[in-house]
């Protein structure tokens, strides 16, 4: 440092060797700012002004966050425990968090107001503490609130109080889980989010698809479709509470599109061949979708307010699968133009075609992470159908699970969580529900009531 | 005349050709090399732990060379005692045998009568020879008790004398007690400026160096690195005979109390390191699937009590804003939170772990 500053005059006389005085002053003018700065790094106490000891910690013990979370307060206690259970519940499951063991804690808090006793939490082992309480509201609502302490560090990290339905008191558990699960991630949750998938009933040659919806912890199933006809690939809105999917209409393959709150299906766009493979652009307004005309499959957008499509390629491959970037500005699908099936992205008006997946076997269902730094697909490979991920930019390939048959991977609305199905072999064999982390743990069945493939993540309820 | 300028040329000649040539063998004149002696500079705060004391040690420090053992009392002091010393030597002579001479003189001025002696004479003589001999015995008495007056009066003034003596003595020493102690505490208080000044100045160099050598560390140089002050217990370079005795104490001694040192070696400092280091780790836990949580490091300013635990809440020393780093010094915290208390060795204490900055960095495990 000094010897920088050493020059930082000499360089002020244009280029001329200095002379002996002036080297004299230079070195004084250098040694007063070294001096200077000297003191005023031991003034600012960057270091600590006698601190000696340094110590680095370049390791942590990377482990689920210990918390407490007691039964929630209230006049109706099966209902103020059943919604503790759920934040419970779903914080468990995000593999994030340990829920202590309730028969294990000291103190037996009576409100919300008063501050816990923190020594009392530290030592049953907990980091933080949710308290809640649940009413019920003269208009008949359910009113909960919460406050989240830090026990560590002894002071309250967010209090907040949300009020639903009676029908909708599951949702409760869900949105404070939610905030819970942020304050202490940084992340935004995705508990009080909701699944649509197919659910499969019936014998395994003769089995009965019906378009299915549920809470993202497997509550509240509720069937969409009769089962007459077929419906495959089901998506989610990301900005509003509509799907889209795939069914039969006149044993025709037709995307169609379905308001969840009215129950309205429609037919998306008319075009001469089978449409198929459809997914919503980030605004929702549009639906991105393939079109087989002959024996190609190309993508062709349809925007749902003016009813325009618009042709994206323009191929003699089979192109398919498109899904776009959050920022709209790009799209990945999935295409056999140079052989096998590879996933390639491209930019929204259709130009700048370019393969990003470069490793041996078949990608296929490639979806892009709400949060843009992910790419998930479904890759084939020696006989094995694996999920992974990879940068947009086709690095960094990660296999997070592989099996018999793993397939659809859909991401949780904060892009950490992804949700597959997995076929058994076999005979009574059937798919089943599974999510897993983005670091390629954490692996939990979602139970279903039958047999459930093809899911797709809702956005945020709330 | 011819001859004369002759004998002269000649003459000048020759004395010309021997100084010349006398000049030239002259052996020119060789200064004498003084011999080389090794000169070890030491600062202050190397002498003082090269004293430094060890609680084990049952050999008690020579506190200090004779020579500042006298320097405080000469002169001045001296003079005092002196002083105060002479007025009992002038001013009482010995008693002597002054009660002897009394009675010498008492029996002189009490002679036996010549006279022939008649029975009543002779009574009488002897009766006065009675009394005269009961006199002298009284008079004999009274010197004694006049000598022995004298010599209580002689030891009382020599005691009071010798209190004097001693009282004056010890307001001096008091005096320059206060003085030396006076001196020794600017001394030390110079003593700990400098070393801490020394010490800011050397851990801000580790910290360089360390920054700078990090990455080319090189295991073959540890020995030098740990090997950077001589063997205390080694003869001095150039000493003629290694086996003598020199003033400076050897070994452990246990020492004074300014003689403490609490600059901990760089192996102690790495053994530490690497205790505090498996310690924090278990309890340090990380959002480690955040974007950019790789980048963030975090430096805690701590201070321990002998106990292990926390004296006070530590210090985010790093300077950053925003909810990731917020995040990141929040989890750094809970951890030194969490570890209490710290067992670390009671000896490694000052100077080790009684105040610290801890470097949370992630970026090892990305």
């Amino acid at each position: 440092m000094t010897n920088q500053k050493n020059r930082v005059p000499s360089s002020a006389v244009a280029g001329r060797e200095p002379n002996r005085r002036e080297a004299v002053r230079i070195g004084l003018y250098g040694a007063g700012i070294a001096a200077l700065s000297g003191s005023l790094l031991s003034g600012a106490g960057v270091i600590g002004a006698s601190a000696q000891t340094r110590v680095t910690i370049d390791e942590a013990n990377l482990r689920p966050r210990p918390i407490a979370i007691p039964p929630f307060m209230g006049e109706d206690p099966r209902l103020s425990k059943a919604i503790s259970d759920i934040v419970q519940a779903d914080l468990e499951r995000s593999g994030l968090f340990r829920p202590l063991d309730q028969s294990a804690f000291i103190e037996n808090l009576q409100d919300l107001t008063t501050a816990p006793r923190f020594a009392d939490w530290r030592s049953v082992g907990a980091e933080a503490l949710v308290v809640g309480q649940v009413q019920r509201l003269d208009d008949g609502r359910f009113r909960a609130e919460f406050r989240l302490w830090d026990v560590v560090l002894g002071k309250s990290l967010t209090a907040q109080h949300f009020a639903t339905s009676p029908q909708g008191w599951r949702r409760l558990g869900h949105i404070i889980a939610d905030q819970v699960y942020e304050k202490l991630t940084l992340e935004k949750g995705y508990f009080d989010t909701r699944i649509v998938f197919i659910d499969e009933t019936g014998p395994k040659e003769k089995r009965r698809k019906r378009l299915a919806i549920m809470d993202q912890d497997g509550h509240n199933v509720r069937l969409l479709s009769n089962g007459r006809e077929l419906v495959l690939t089901p998506r989610f809105s990301p900005a509003s509470q509509q799907i889209t999917y795939m069914s039969y209409v006149n044993n025709q393959p037709r995307v169609q599109m379905m308001d969840l709150a009215t129950g309205q299906r429609q037919i998306v766009g008319d075009f001469p061949g089978m449409t198929f493979a459809p997914r919503f652009a980030p605004d929702g307004q549009r639906i991105v979708m393939s079109l087989q005309r002959g024996g190609a499959s190309n993508l062709v957008e349809l925007d749902l307010q003016s009813r325009q499509t618009r042709q994206l390629t323009q191929e003699s491959s089979i192109d398919t699968g498109p899904c776009y970037a959050p920022d709209g500005r790009q799209l990945v699908f999935e295409s056999d133009r140079e052989g096998s099936q590879k996933l390639y992205t491209m930019s929204s008006d259709g130009s700048a075609a370019r393969r990003i997946s470069n490793g041996p076997g078949r990608y296929s269902t490639p979806v892009w992470s709400p949060r843009g730094d992910y790419i998930a697909f479904t890759k084939q490979y020696a006989g094995r159908f694996l999920i992974g991920v990879m940068r947009p930019d086709g690095t960094g390939e990660r296999i997070l699970t592989e099996g018999y048959h793993n397939e659809g991977p859909t991401w949780a609305p904060n892009g950490r969580v992804l949700m597959f199905f997995r076929e058994r072999r076999g005979a009574k064999g059937g798919p089943s529900i599974y999510s897993i982390d983005l670091t390629g743990y954490n692996e939990r069945r979602v139970p279903t009531p039958a047999f459930a493939s093809d899911p797709a993540w809702s956005p945020l309820l709330s | 005349m011819y001859l004369g300028l002759t004998l002269s040329l000649a003459a000048h000649v020759a004395l010309l050709t021997w100084a010349l040539v006398s000049f030239q063998t002259t052996p020119p004149l060789k200064v004498n090399e003084p011999e080389a002696v090794e000169v070890a500079l030491i600062s202050p705060d190397d002498l003082v732990r090269l004293t430094k004391g060890d609680r084990s040690s049952k050999k008690l420090e020579t506190r200090a060379s004779k020579q500042t053992e006298k320097a405080p009392v000469s002169k001045k002091a001296k003079r005092a005692v002196v002083k105060t010393i002479q007025p009992p030597a002038a001013s009482a002579p010995p008693p002597a045998d002054s009660p002897d001479e009394i009675a010498k003189k008492l029996a002189s001025l009490a002679p036996p009568e010549p006279m022939g002696p008649t029975p009543e004479e002779l009574a009488a003589k002897k009766a006065a020879e009675a009394k005269a001999k009961a006199k002298a015995e009284l008079a004999l008495q009274k010197a004694e008790e006049a000598k022995k007056k004298a010599e209580a009066a002689k030891r009382k003034a020599k005691a009071e004398q010798e209190k004097k003596r001693r009282q004056a003595e010890e307001a001096e020493k008091r005096k320059l007690e206060a003085k030396r102690r006076k001196e020794a505490e600017r001394k030390k208080r110079l003593a700990a400026k400098l070393k801490r000044e020394r010490k800011r100045k050397l851990a801000e160099k580790r910290r360089r160096e360390r920054e700078r050598k990090a990455k080319k560390f090189d295991t073959g140089k540890i020995s030098a690195l740990l090997n950077k002050i001589p063997d205390a217990k080694a003869p001095a370079a150039g000493s003629d005979n290694p086996n003598a005795r020199t003033d400076a104490p050897r070994g452990a001694q246990a020492g004074a109390p300014e003689g403490r040192d609490d600059r901990l070696t760089a192996s102690q400092l790495s053994l530490l390191g690497v205790m505090m280091k498996r310690k924090v780790s278990q309890c340090w836990n990380i959002n480690s699937g955040l974007e950019g949580v790789d980048r963030i490091v975090i430096d805690i300013e701590l201070r321990l009590r002998r106990d292990g635990r926390l004296d006070g809440r530590p210090r985010v020393v790093s300077r950053g804003s925003g909810p990731l780093f917020q995040d990141a010094a929040n989890n750094a915290m809970r951890a030194l939170v969490q570890c209490e208390p710290y067992d670390l060795p009671e000896q490694f204490y000052e100077g080790g772990w009684d105040h610290m900055v801890v470097t949370f960095d992630p970026q090892k495990m990305f």
